[in-house]
């Protein structure tokens, strides 16, 4: 049994919960600019508002449950700059975005702090708080005058309200009619919602449908009409109602009283609708009951004919018929269709206006005075709303149960020995089927640690705006594929590497607007983080449109640092050229600016990549703009490896650093500068033995397999023993002691037990590429 | 042991929830059956699950707290507790819930409540069992009206010569509602009220029930003078007494230790008044969990004044009524919606003789 005795065990869910809220108001503010900026959806603004705000409001209470009083604070005086928006006291403009921006990054220093053991006192949120103070007065003053008149207005009013009594109200009539987006989805729940809202500001006079069906939550149908006394004014009327998602449109009318009875709306119209039932059907006093039932949600019946308790007891026109007169505003099409959905309907026909008098005269006969209770209306299909299911799991337990699958591998293995040993059949049988259950078992626990990419972009647009304003360029940032799921710890490393490659496309990439326009380009340069799975892989692309790489700067620059000769420069096509922003400490950057910053480069990004069994590619034109394709595996826990032999002992290589096997003669090696070489396909390739790079003796054959890897700039061929069969591998850490252990990736363990070391082509040639 | 109470807790943030989820889960009786981040995903719980209570907060996207709160009740009756943000809007919000229907509240659970957490813990526990007992006739959906009700603005005002002193705990803001809004505005004695909640919240609930009366109400603060006509409700985290200084009754309001546990206590408060005003008080002790008030009762009782409780049928939560009942110091036992009329008409005796 846990006993909450204080709040510091759910340290972990409220940074978590805190980065979350931070994440979402940022990117909420961001698209709030965009829509001011170019005059988008009222609707969208408003929602995007509410969800900001309610963040804001949520992180305060949050902090303050924490006792991080500070930051409650920060994120208080944030709410109060956000209200003010909502109200419409305060225009979003990008000086507002930038403060609440810097609000932003207070709180996230903070939840950084916080995590660090250090509290949330250490920011110094003064300034903003004054920037937050300033603003918030200029409305304030405006704000209380406002109050002090609306009291004054409620004084006036000549009401008294309790809750026993209903109250004369004293007020304007209107006539309101509420119509719904076409795909909301809890029209019931909001319905009842806009009336009980109006049932407190004043008195329902009317309603269509009938307030039955509202109140009992079985609106069904698109627009709601009520007719209303209250003193409010329609703007006030309005407000209220449009508070509630998926309501399209408000419409308040004010109604005269002597048109009272009139039909309130002029596209209400007026329908003398005839239904004809099959005359063999069964049932159909039922039918058609419940057709009038349903008639009764999208509009006002007027009269049915004959009265429904009559209908209800088969007492139809002629056997067969009966008719209803209906206000409505859906069409005569949406009516027959509502019609003809119920069975045994054989024909419908509507007339416009009043024409029920015509039916009157053929049904004269009959006439029955007893009541019948009516059954209670058919409850309308109510939506399923999924109630979410998901719990939230450290990695740290993920880790574990992986790694207790591996030992459950090695120990299967050895009940395998002992099987085939004793030679028993059914042991044998079920041992095969438990290696399957684990297969299985794998791959689920490899499902369990996929993440959605979204978690690292959420982070992104915040930064590209921060990063264009400080640079004074303009971006247009988009995003695609973020629910493409990748591991937990690819993603952790992942984030980085991106914020590395939009930084660089946002200050090498994207030229000053002025320069845009000179170039005959938008003002806006295009920068788009694409993701998108493709197999085993999945592709991240960081795309600018900006001005491109220049392959002759490169291979100046690289002249310059010494990291290639002229002569080898002058041979360079300029894909290859290109290439050469990924050597160890080259930057194309004209001046330093401390947003990419010095020292690090491509090469600290091709090496993350590389350490995470992926690739980086670039492809650039100049004068239209740069991409960077990475390929990552989904997982890194399990991957396929080749296994290879030497020296009597296997070891694992990714495949992903594969390019393809050979077979070398010892007779076509070729000696090179001391070094030997293979021409493959008129490509000059260095080979070397594992045995070599190991350190381990070899008998020299006429004949071995090599396999050939990509080094980024350089191909290179390693001789093996033997190559034996591909495999899905688990990487296992080698652990803290063998983690300066240059060459290796980690461990896995073989079905068998054995223990294989994989083999990091990287690293192991890190050693040894200067000599290359 | 009977089946576990089955509680819903609904809550956009996943923090707060797992807070509140490790309280309840904590208590043997009880268990979080299902979890909602909005008003939808609840509305959906409640159908499909039927959950005994229902914990709700207020600020949730889609759907926010007071609407599906108002459906709920509506198509589903259930006992929910609000779980309250301790912000103006918090407490304005969690007033109008309780008028909703709602049958309690708690603060959320926050380090810097007065109440360490696990007092927190305790009173989460307690308000899910009793609330769990409530009768289903008070289980509905409440409308209520937004008007303000107009004040007959009197030129003088007049000392108390009387005083009337209420005492209500759980369910007593909902009840509140419907005996001070139906005082007449010519009525002389000064009424205090202690309604057991933290402060904020007092505030908000006074400037509630001044809206939708006839008679003037507002959170005591300490040296008001007590005047006929007027209302006076007790501030959290203070005891509220009136005492004779220089021959006009006034408020004190004071941090002296919890009495059964809650500051304001209802007993100084009718102690202190029967003192004030011998046999012109008149003591209503209404729904409410505890004994307090009972005490007071008898020492109105004691001093000649008139006392009331409120009937069982009418008490959300029949504890302090019966516990001043089974004292044996009641005159007279009401239905919630005559509370109102009692009180003028032992008014108009005390004044008389």
């Amino acid at each position: 049994m846990i006993f909450v005795e204080d709040l510091s065990q759910y340290l972990d869910e409220f940074l978590a919960d805190a980065r979350d809220r931070i994440d979402s108001i940022s990117n909420a503010v961001i698209s709030l600019e965009e829509i001011v900026k170019k005059g988008g959806d009222e609707r969208e603004k408003r929602e995007l508002i509410d969800r900001v705000f309610r963040d804001a409001h949520t992180l305060k209470g949050t902090a303050a449950t924490m006792g991080f009083m500070r930051l409650s604070e920060t994120a208080h005086k944030m709410e109060n700059l956000l209200d003010a928006v909502r109200n419409g006291e305060i225009e979003i403009t990008p000086e507002i975005v930038d403060l609440v921006m810097d609000f932003l990054d207070a709180i996230e220093k903070m939840i950084y702090d916080i995590e660090a053991g250090s509290g949330d006192e250490n920011i110094d949120v003064d300034p903003l708080f004054e920037k937050a103070d300033k603003l918030l007065k200029g409305i304030s003053s405006s704000k209380e005058r406002k109050e002090e008149k609306s009291h004054q207005d409620n004084r006036e009013k000549e009401t008294t309200a309790t809750h026993e009594e209903v109250p004369h109200i004293e007020g304007n009539k209107y006539h309101i009619k509420v119509l719904f987006q076409d795909d909301a989805q809890l029209k019931n729940v909001r319905a009842f919602l806009v009336l009980t809202d109006l049932e407190e500001i004043g008195e329902i006079i009317d309603t269509i449908p009938e307030r039955e069906i509202i109140e009992e939550g079985n609106f069904t149908g698109t627009s709601l009409e009520f007719t209303v006394t209250t003193s409010l004014s329609p703007e006030e009327i309005k407000k209220k109602i449009t508070r509630h998602p998926e309501v399209k449109e408000v419409v308040v009318k004010n109604v005269k009283e002597n048109v009272q009875g009139e039909n309130l709306e002029e596209n209400v119209n007026e329908y003398t609708i005839k239904i004809t039932m099959e005359k063999e059907a069964p049932l159909k006093g039922v039918r058609s009951f419940l057709i009038v039932q349903d008639l009764k949600k999208i509009g006002n019946l007027k009269k049915v004919f004959p009265e429904p308790n009559k209908l209800e007891k088969e007492e139809l026109i002629e056997g067969k018929y009966f008719a209803v007169l209906l206000q409505t505003n859906e069409n005569k099409d949406n009516i027959k269709q509502l019609i003809l959905k119920h069975p045994d309907v054989e024909k419908v026909e509507i007339l416009e206006g009043n024409r029920l008098n015509e039916f009157h005269s053929a049904d004269k006969s009959k006439a029955d005075k007893s009541e019948i209770k009516k059954p209670t209306p058919q409850s309308s299909i109510e939506r399923k709303v999924k109630i979410s299911k998901m719990i939230k799991v450290d990695v740290f337990h993920l880790d574990k149960l992986m790694n207790l699958v591996g030992e459950l591998v090695i120990n299967k293995g050895r009940l395998e020995q002992i099987a085939e040993r004793l030679g028993d059949r059914e042991l044998l049988e079920a041992l095969s089927t438990t290696s399957h259950l684990m297969t299985e078992l794998q791959d689920e626990i490899m499902e369990m640690r996929l993440t959605p990419v979204a978690e690292v972009f959420n982070k992104f647009p915040r930064m590209v705006r921060k990063l264009a304003r400080e640079l004074n360029k303009e971006v247009e940032f988009t995003m695609e594929g973020s629910d493409i799921e990748v591991d937990r710890t690819i993603l952790d490393k992942l984030g980085d590497v991106l914020v590395h490659l939009l930084r660089n496309a946002i200050d090498h990439g994207i030229e000053p607007p002025e320069e845009r326009i000179a170039k005959g380009k938008p003002r806006a340069g295009k920068v788009e983080l694409i993701a998108r799975r493709e197999k085993s892989h999945i592709l991240i692309i960081v795309k600018d449109d900006g001005k491109g790489i220049d392959p002759e700067k490169v291979k100046k620059k690289a002249i310059e640092k010494g990291l290639i000769s002229p002569e080898q420069a002058a041979e360079m096509r300029p894909e290859e050229a290109i290439n050469l922003i990924f050597l160890p400490g080259f930057s194309t950057a004209e001046k330093v600016t401390d947003v990419s910053g010095r020292g690090v480069g491509m090469d600290v990004v091709q090496d993350v990549i590389k350490t995470l069994n992926g690739s980086i590619s670039v492809k650039s034109e100049v004068g239209k703009g740069t991409t960077f394709i990475l390929k990552l595996p989904i997982s890194m826990a399990i991957i396929q490896a080749l296994l290879v032999k030497i020296a009597n002992e296997i070891y694992a290589i990714p495949i992903n650093n594969i390019l393809e096997t050979i077979d070398i003669k010892q007779s076509k090696l070729k000696t090179i500068g001391g070094k030997k070489v293979i021409v493959l396909r008129d490509e000059i390739i260095p080979v070397f033995m594992l045995h070599e790079l190991f350190g381990v003796g070899y008998i020299e054959k006429d004949k071995f397999p090599a396999i050939v890897v990509d080094l980024g700039a350089q191909k290179v061929a390693i001789g093996v023993d033997e190559l034996l069969n591909k495999k899905d591998i688990v990487i296992k850490s080698l652990g803290k002691m063998l983690s300066n252990v240059k060459g290796f990736a980690g461990a896995t363990i073989l079905g068998d037990g054995r223990v294989v070391l994989i083999i990091d082509i990287n690293s192991l040639f890190g050693g040894i590429s200067g000599g290359l | 042991m009977s089946r576990k109470i089955r509680v819903l807790v609904v809550d956009d943030s996943p923090f707060i929830r797992k807070v509140l989820k490790d309280i309840i889960n904590s208590d043997p009786e009880l268990e979080v059956c299902c979890e909602a981040h909005n008003g939808v995903e609840a509305i959906e719980a409640v159908k499909t699950l039927k959950p005994d209570v229902i914990t709700l907060d207020i600020e949730m996207p889609q759907l926010n707290g007071l609407d599906a709160l108002k459906f709920i009740m509506n198509k589903y009756p259930t006992p929910v507790i609000m779980i309250s943000s301790l912000t103006q809007e918090g407490a304005e919000a969690t007033i109008r819930a309780l008028e909703y229907g709602a049958i309690d509240f708690i603060p959320k659970p926050s380090s810097y409540l007065s109440t360490g957490i696990k007092e927190l813990r305790l009173e989460i526990i307690t308000k899910i069992k009793e609330a769990a007992k409530i009768p289903p006739r008070f289980l509905k959906f409440r409308r209520i009206r937004l008007l303000e009700s107009q004040k007959r603005i009197r030129e003088k005002k007049d000392v108390a010569k009387s005083i009337v002193a209420i005492a209500a705990s759980t369910g007593g803001p909902q009840s509140l509602l419907r005996v001070i809004p139906k005082l007449p505005a010519e009525i002389k004695s000064g009424i205090l009220i202690v309604q057991h909640m933290p402060p904020g919240f007092t505030k908000s609930f006074a400037q509630r029930l001044d809206r939708v009366s006839k008679i003037e109400v507002k959170e005591a603060e300490d040296g008001d003078l007590v005047e006929g006509g007027k209302v006076y409700v007790a501030p959290g985290d203070f005891h509220m007494e009136v005492t004779i200084r220089a021959g006009k009754p006034r408020i004190t309001l004071n941090k002296k230790p919890k009495v059964h546990g809650v500051r304001p206590a209802a007993d100084p408060m009718m102690i202190s008044a029967a003192r004030a005003f011998g046999r012109k008080t008149i003591g209503v002790v209404m729904t409410g969990m505890g004994r307090d008030g009972a005490q007071g009762l008898a020492e109105i009782k004691k001093r000649g004044g008139t006392t009331i409780a409120q009937d069982k049928e009418t008490s959300i939560i029949f504890g302090m009524p019966k516990a001043a009942i089974e004292l044996g110091v009641v005159d007279y036992i009401v239905p919630l919606d005559r509370i109102a009329e009692t009180i003028v008409r032992a008014e108009k005796k005390v004044l008389a003789g």
